[in-house]
């Protein structure tokens, strides 16, 4: 009932300009920043909750809960017993010389993560696959400036010329003469047909890949969220859906 | 194939060992591959430029230091770029492990913004690009110029050499020596001088090339200049070719006859023809019209003419004229006959057009006037709309009833063209409702239904008297005689007897209070003296006024109200204050060699004209003194003589004013950007989005204090800035939720926020459809965007200090090159592999 009221309430105030609606949704913004800040109690809470049980029950990597639970009281009492206001000693010590390091080094190690999963894991097995290949390698090398000014047709015409001759060797092997003789051909119409059509750089197709196929999927998926938490809220507002309320029954 | 195996096998220490190497290397030894900038962040660096001076920019830090290498350069760049404008800063984060982060920036910039720290200069001279056709005729000469730019830090006399090679194709950045090793004739190598002012960029005439030969011309132009911090800009190539003169008769358009065209009308025949070549020529041009389409339709018209054209040149080749005949689909034919044409393709043109029956059709669009609620006794200019839907211009005759008053005129209306038409002036006498109708009607219409509109209009009475204007003085003094005056009118229809009511408040006690009545005409506004009132001691007065009278229809305008503070004689006599606000130049990072013009703002708080001595002192090396005049609250900026940076080195700028009696010291020295006064950290709050909609409505209400304490209500910059629509522009850097989607949903949804956004470049693909629909007005996207707002802050002269994001490019270009060809080659050891198993 509670949550129906509100729901409905805070859709009409947004349609009625007068005064009495305005306060109201005042009031109701400041309440909202209370309860957040109520969230952060109930965070820690079950931060605390979740690893003293994965302690008791001596569960697989229950070491790190050991240094959550320590770090945590650690920031508490410094928190608490010396100030959090800017130029606390120690609460100074704990932002620049452990959270920020420790940060910083998590995602600088994921470049090298990166680099061999991306030599490990990315190939063509599929036309899906390959589609996503070539994506990311244009939106890659067109990102940094070294690529960027590259023409788009070196490449084109590297990998034309690499597939070429590669179909070549297959084709003697086989002993295809006649595909042999028309291989040269198909690259001499090739070539002419990229030096042609590919004059941009790797820059400008980035823009064009990221402004057209990449925004035409966001916007869809955009709206697809959209319309699915209209859904949802509306749901929560009529009570059709409860399992925000615990439990997960409806 | 057992290396393709070995290949796909590969220990990952040696993937990290290369990826390292080559992140290190770049940091060690720069490889100078330099950065542009892209529209996406060019867009962004113009918003925050179009940001009045004195107005704010609110950047949201959303991110903790996990993201630091690609947004923290962002922070620091665009509070640079604002500080340089003199336009304020207010911070606040939606990430609490992002708080530290803002302050550690906001330290940084305004550290470098209280003194100005001279550094070395820097040299580099380059060829924007060459001037010259690409395609020329044999026998002309072919101007030649170069657009030079100086991008250094000073001014520089610079060597530019022109070299013209015939022969072969030129290449992009061919040296000449080695042009010349391949056989090439050297038709031309001149050398001139250039001088250009620091940041100049200008265009320099170098030659006219003579063209005896046919075939391909290579021109290279080179600058030179001793210590050129950047060699690579220094040569550009460009190329032309030279051919036979030829001409090329071209038709370009079909001018009539085309589009839609009614039986029976004559039309005169005309196209566009031009000479494209480079010849003059005598070109033959003949129409043709066909019942049908071309080329299958009947010929009924057919004429040529010859007409003269020099090379460029183009002309209206008009024919003879044509009746058109019955309804249905014609085609013209338009075609130049040149013997020997340069381009054939371009000889012929053709266009459909189509002939039907004449259309009759007069329309009465709209009654504008009078509709509604009209009041009595008031004249009123009767309007209505009438349309001309036929196909052919029509004198129509147009009436209009009101109540029994009846109105006609004639309008002449040409096809398609709606008019609006105006009758003689009516005048509403007897109150009620009364029909409006009007009616255009033409003999032949073939549409009756639009012929008529029918509306009604109200006739009242209007009873309305307002209050136009308190007029008190801004403050006033204990024992001084202060005039209260009040501005009235009679806004209703006929004349009204008006009660006026003025009174002076102190809290609920009344001082002062004074009550007229005045005969107002209609439409009357008079200025009323209700009388004088003598303060006896200070302290704030309200005063209140209010106008009465029966049936008054409007109860809004009917009442206003002033402030008077009243100060004591004591107060008077002592208010005097002058702050000198701020040191706008020099500051920041700045090249050695340049002059400065240093300026100041002050300003006068005090209650009293003042003349103000001001000072400023940079380094050691400079001081000067001035004198300004300053009425009461006028604000200044004072220009000193210009100070020459000559010596590399940091130096404190401090102004200050120095002023006798002056009651508050503390504001009278600058000292570089301030806190509170310039920028403003609010620091974070939980609550994400309640946060923006509670700062759309009063930031004070969510932040009552600032991240360091000082309640809002203390910062004179804060002022200014109650709610979100008093900030120009926002930037929210974000490294993910919450971030700029939370600001562009309810700071700019709700309130209408200006917003850009710096995101982490794995992210930058989400916000493509925000920039394309305009709800983001411009983007950084990771490391690059940094690179490239920091370029542009430093090209614009801005700041010079050093440019994190631009340092680190070369290391992430080569990584992502590395990545790439590390994905080749696993896909190419997966192919073979694969193959071979199969």
């Amino acid at each position: 009932m509670l949550v129906l009221f509100m729901g409905v309430s805070m859709m009409v105030q947004f349609l009625i300009p007068h005064g009495i609606s305005v306060g109201y949704y005042e009031l109701t913004n400041k309440w909202i920043r209370i309860v957040a800040a109520f969230a952060l109690v109930l965070g820690t809470g079950s931060l605390i909750m979740h690893h003293t049980e994965k302690l008791q029950r001596r569960r697989q990597g229950w070491p790190y809960s050991v240094i959550t639970l320590v770090a945590l009281l650690v920031t508490a009492v410094v928190g608490l017993g010396w100030g959090v206001k800017p130029g606390a000693p120690l609460q100074e010590v704990i932002f620049k010389n452990v959270l920020v390091p420790l940060n910083a080094s998590m995602f600088a190690i994921l470049a090298f993560y990166m680099a061999s999963a991306a030599y490990r894991a990315f190939r063509a097995r599929t036309t899906e696959a390959a589609l996503l290949l070539v994506a990311a390698f244009i939106v890659m090398l067109g990102t940094v400036p070294l690529g960027a000014e590259v023409p788009f047709r070196i490449p084109a015409l590297v990998l034309l010329t690499i597939g070429i001759v590669a179909a070549m060797v297959a084709a003697v092997r086989s002993r295809r003469w006649l595909r042999v003789g028309l291989l040269p051909l198909v690259w001499v119409v090739c070539t002419l047909a990229i030096l042609r059509l590919f004059a941009p750089t790797f820059g400008e197709v980035k823009e064009q890949v990221l402004s057209n196929p990449n925004m035409a999927a966001k916007r869809a998926i955009w709206f697809g969220m959209a319309l699915g938490a209209i859904a949802t809220s509306l749901k929560v507002i009529l009570g059709i859906e409860r399992g925000w309320l615990g439990g997960g029954k409806q | 194939m057992k290396f393709f195996e070995r290949l796909l096998r590969i220990d990952r220490k040696i993937i990290y060992l290369l990826i390292a190497a080559l992140v290190i290397l770049p940091l060690v030894r720069p490889l100078g591959l330099g950065v542009k900038a892209g529209p996406r962040a060019r867009a962004l660096f113009d918003a925050v430029d179009a940001i009045p001076t004195g107005r704010t920019l609110l950047i949201s830090v959303d991110f903790d230091p996990s993201s630091m290498p690609e947004l923290y350069p962002m922070l620091v760049a665009l509070m640079r770029h604002a500080f340089a404008r003199d336009v304020k800063v207010l911070l606040c984060g939606l990430w609490i492990t992002g708080a530290g982060l803002a302050d550690q920036a906001m330290r940084q910039v305004a550290g470098e913004f209280r003194m100005v720290s001279v550094v070395g200069t820097r040299r580099d001279v380059a060829v924007t690009d060459i001037l010259c056709p690409v395609a020329a005729d044999s026998g002309t000469d072919v101007p030649v110029s170069a657009v030079i730019s100086n991008r250094g830090s000073r001014a520089e006399t610079a060597a530019v050499q022109l070299m013209v090679l015939t022969g072969v194709s030129a290449g992009r950045g061919l040296p000449a020596r080695s042009a010349q090793a391949k056989g090439r004739d050297t038709l031309i190598n001149i050398h001139q001088s250039v001088g250009l002012a620091r940041g100049q960029v200008d265009t320099v005439v170098l030659a006219d090339i003579p063209t005896a030969t046919l075939g391909e011309y290579s021109i290279e132009v080179r600058v030179s200049l001793p210590d050129d911090e950047n060699p690579g800009n220094d040569l550009r190539s460009k190329s032309f070719r030279v051919t036979r003169p030829q001409a090329d008769g071209a038709v370009e358009v079909i001018l009539a006859p085309s589009g839609i065209l009614e039986a029976g009308l004559a039309v005169t025949p005309a196209g566009l023809v031009a000479n494209r070549g480079t010849a003059r020529a005598e070109i033959p041009v003949t129409l043709r019209i066909l019942r049908g389409k071309w080329p299958t339709g009947t010929e009924i018209y057919r004429q040529s003419v010859v007409t003269g054209l020099g090379p460029g040149d183009v002309d209206t080749v008009v024919f003879g004229e044509w009746q058109v005949p019955s309804a249905g689909e014609y085609q013209a034919v338009l075609a130049t006959g040149l013997p020997g044409d340069g381009e054939p393709r371009n000889d012929t043109a053709s266009a459909g057009f189509a002939v039907r029956e004449p259309l009759v059709d007069a329309a009465v669009v709209a009654v504008l006037s009078p509709v509604g609620r009209v009041d009595s006794g008031v004249a009123v200019i009767p309007r209505v709309g009438v349309a001309n839907h036929g196909s052919r211009r029509e004198l129509i005759p147009v009436s209009l009833n009101i109540g029994s008053d009846r109105f006609d005129t004639l309008m002449d209306v040409g096809p398609g063209d709606t008019v609006m038409v105006r009758f003689p002036s009516w005048l509403p006498v007897d109150t009620g409702t009364l029909p409006v109708s009007c009616r255009a009607v033409l003999a032949g219409d073939s549409r009756n239904g639009n012929d008529e509109q029918g509306e009604s209009v109200r006739v009242v009475t209007r009873v309305d008297a307002a209050v136009r204007k308190l007029v008190v003085p801004a403050s006033a003094c204990a024992g001084d005689s202060v005039a209260i005056s009040v501005v009235v009118a009679n806004l209703g229809t006929r004349a009204e007897s008006v009660s006026i009511v003025a009174a002076v408040l102190q809290r609920s006690d009344t001082a002062w209070e004074e009550q007229r009545t005045e005969l107002l005409a209609a439409g009357e506004s008079k200025k009323l003296c209700l009388g004088n009132w003598q303060p006896e001691r200070q302290g704030k007065y309200r005063v209140a006024t209010r106008v009465y009278l029966d049936g008054d229809a409007v109860a809004r305008n009917d009442t206003a109200t002033a402030m008077i503070p009243v100060t004591s004689v004591e107060q008077k006599r002592e208010a005097r204050d002058v702050s000198a606000v701020t040191v706008l130049a020099p500051a920041g990072i700045i090249d050695s060699g340049i002059t400065v013009v240093p300026r100041v703002t002050v300003t006068n708080l005090g209650s009293r004209p003042e003349s103000v001595p001001v000072s400023i002192r940079i380094g050691n090396s400079y001081q000067h003194d001035t004198i300004v005049w300053l009425e009461p609250a006028w604000l200044d900026t004072l220009i000193f003589p210009a100070w020459s940076a000559d010596s590399v080195g940091t130096y404190p700028v401090l102004a200050y004013t120095r002023l006798a009696g002056d009651r508050n010291r503390s504001n009278d020295t600058a000292l570089g950007r301030e806190y509170g006064r310039d920028y403003v950290y609010l620091g974070w709050k939980a609550g994400v989005d309640a946060v923006i909609l509670g700062m759309g409505e009063n930031i004070k209400g969510v932040f009552p204090v600032d991240y360091y304490g000082h309640p809002l209500e203390q910062l004179p910059m804060m002022h200014d800035v109650q709610r979100l629509r008093d900030i120009p522009l926002g930037v929210a850097l974000s490294a993910g939720t919450p971030g700029y989607q939370d600001w562009m949903l309810y700071g700019q949804a709700r309130y209408g926020l200006k917003l850009g956004a710096g995101v982490t470049a794995v992210s930058a693909a989400d916000a493509y459809p925000f920039l394309q629909s305009g709800q983001l007005s411009g983007l950084l996207s990771g490391m690059a965007g940094a690179a490239e707002y920091e370029l542009m802050v430093e090209r614009a002269g801005y700041s010079r200090a050093y440019k994190p994001a631009v340092a680190a490019m070369d290391s992430q270009s080569l990584a992502h090159v590395v990545i790439m060809v590390l994905v080749i080659v696993g896909n190419v050891a997966f192919f073979v592999t694969r193959k071979r198993r199969a």
